[in-house]
């Protein structure tokens, strides 16, 4: 089970949310916005806070097959150290690993560490293909016989037509970047 | 009001955040503003900033959370302006 959102932080700057007030009260909750307000770059803690909630969100959402809903404010963060974040939905909690660089910012959320993953962080143009190379050599399966589906809810997993199997595989793109992190088959 | 102006002034509102052009083409009460339309999440929440100022109402939490199609958004507006 995983769940990520990567996001461009040029494109995010140059909206200036965090000057946004009924933005922000829509997204964040008190506590949420007083760590905003509290940072240097308060527009970076929050797309840190955004991201997090949106990896947790995709997460949660494949977990317990949920209809797509849009809610950020159910999402409570909060920042622990190492750039972790700990999340929680109702009364299930996450942790979000974060990667931060100067031109864009990666959230990943996972389950529990009993499975190895793999990642990638792209720069566009890059479409689905490339997503299904990156799986096909990561797990040793022919990429002839892979293709990528969304079920009825919009959760994406890729199709192995051989064993006529589902994996799991979480995708984001945003501006000039994009992401795709699934669990190793076999780990 | 009419269905058919709301339609075309969510159409007006929604179109700057829209990633998938061909979704606007079909523009109807089914058309999803994240499949069909590919605008993202948080571009969804100035879509509903927007809605509230273009129609002036106020779209609370619960409402937000269920408007992921053009014709949740018409039912929510026709329901804040009773």
């Amino acid at each position: 089970m995983i769940g990520n959102d990567i996001i461009d932080l040029e494109l995010a700057y140059s909206e200036k949310k965090s000057e946004n007030q009924r933005f922000r009260k829509k997204v964040f909750s008190k506590a949420e916005n007083d760590l905003i307000d509290s940072t240097l770059n308060s527009e970076l803690t929050l797309w840190h806070l955004w991201a997090s909630k949106e990896a947790t969100y995709k997460l949660h959402q494949r977990k317990f097959q949920l209809e797509p809903k849009l809610n950020p404010l159910r999402i409570e963060c909060c920042l622990g150290k190492s750039q972790r974040v700990q999340v929680a939905i109702k009364n299930e909690y996450y942790s979000v690993y974060t990667k931060i660089t100067s031109k864009y910012l990666y959230a990943e959320a996972r389950l529990n560490k009993s499975y190895e993953l793999f990642r990638e962080i792209y720069k566009q143009p890059v479409n689905y293909h490339d997503y299904l190379k990156n799986f096909s050599e990561a797990n040793n399966f022919k990429l002839d016989n892979l293709s990528l589906k969304k079920d009825q809810l919009n959760i994406p997993s890729i199709f192995n037509s051989i064993s006529e199997k589902n994996f799991p595989i979480s995708i984001t793109h945003h501006g000039k970047f994009a992401a795709i992190v699934f669990p190793l088959i076999n780990s | 009001m009419s269905d058919i102006n709301i339609l075309s002034r969510l159409k007006k509102i929604v179109t700057p955040y829209v990633q998938r052009e061909e979704g606007l083409e079909n523009f109807n009460e089914a058309t999803s503003f994240i499949n069909d339309l590919e605008i993202n999440s948080a571009n969804l929440v100035d879509v509903v900033l927007d809605v509230e100022d273009e129609f002036d109402i106020e779209i609370d939490n619960d409402s937000m959370e269920g408007m992921l199609t053009v014709g949740d958004a018409k039912t929510i507006i026709l329901q804040k302006l009773k």
